[in-house]
């Protein structure tokens, strides 16, 4: 089974940061972030680095600020 | 060399093998160098109560920390946390990592802890594991952080995991557990 793009930057390292929420049926749901994507990946995994190692949800994250911080940058930027 | 209060001369040296020793006692000192070389080897002690550096290398290869392959490793910097329920008198892990294809991961740190609602454990344990061995066990009562003077290696394929247990509490906990370093791409 090919690797879903958030399994490719758990195996290439293209990420700074994880975490992982374990599950009381073993299986963990984990976000990686930072690396040169600079995007958010959050999976929710069984087997996670086993055999049968499993993606079982998968979803990209927005990057960056939230919209109303981005505005505040932005304004916060031109006062300058 | 004798003593030279309010002395100073600029140097300008120029050959193929220059060797210089220094040795500067003084209230007041300031050195400035400027080494332009195949291969140069600078050996300075200070003894002050302060001080301050200004180096700039303009080399292929030095011995010491230079600030550039500082920040290149900073852009590799990797940092693990997980959390999850712990069962009384059990190990778990509670973040794990395999090394990515093409590099080896240095852990300069792990820590651990747990937060009971109620019943807490009496003792708590987290072991870093690489590649199937225990290369660091730590004991204490409901968590501990540790900083490694000397970073562990793992590398590509490597399972690297902090497994957390807790004993005594007569019931399962959430616990946590990080672990951090940097990545050579190799």
């Amino acid at each position: 089974m090919p690797l879903t793009s958030g399994q490719r930057r758990l195996y290439s390292g293209d990420y700074n940061y994880m975490s992982q929420e374990w599950q009381p049926d073993g299986s963990v749901v984990v976000q990686i972030s930072g690396g040169r994507s600079g995007q958010v990946h959050r999976m929710h995994v069984r087997d996670l680095w086993g055999e049968h190692e499993d993606v079982l949800s998968e979803e990209r994250l927005p990057e960056g600020p939230p919209p109303h911080i981005a505005a505040r940058l932005a304004e916060a930027k031109r006062e300058d | 060399m004798a003593d030279y209060p309010d002395w100073t001369r600029l140097f300008q040296l120029a050959g193929t093998k220059i060797t210089i020793p220094i040795n500067i006692e003084g209230s007041d000192v300031e050195l400035s160098v400027s080494i332009d070389a195949i291969t140069a080897d600078l050996e300075v002690t200070i003894t002050a109560a302060e001080v301050t550096l200004d180096i700039n290398f303009l080399d292929q290869s030095v011995a010491v920390f230079d600030a550039n392959q500082w920040f290149a490793l900073q852009a590799q910097q990797v940092f693990l946390q997980g959390s999850g329920s712990v069962a009384d008198n059990a190990q778990t892990a509670l973040v794990s990592r395999t090394v990515p294809t093409g590099r080896t991961f240095f852990i300069t740190g792990i820590a651990y802890s747990c937060q009971p609602p109620s019943a807490g454990p009496l003792a708590m344990e987290g072991a870093l594991v690489v590649g199937g061995s225990i290369v660091a066990g730590l004991g204490s009562y409901r968590g501990l952080g540790v900083a490694f003077d000397t970073p562990v290696r793992a590398t590509a394929g490597q399972a690297v995991s902090v497994n957390v247990g807790q004993w005594g509490a007569g019931a399962a906990n959430a616990c946590t557990a990080s672990l951090w370093g940097y990545d050579r791409i190799d």
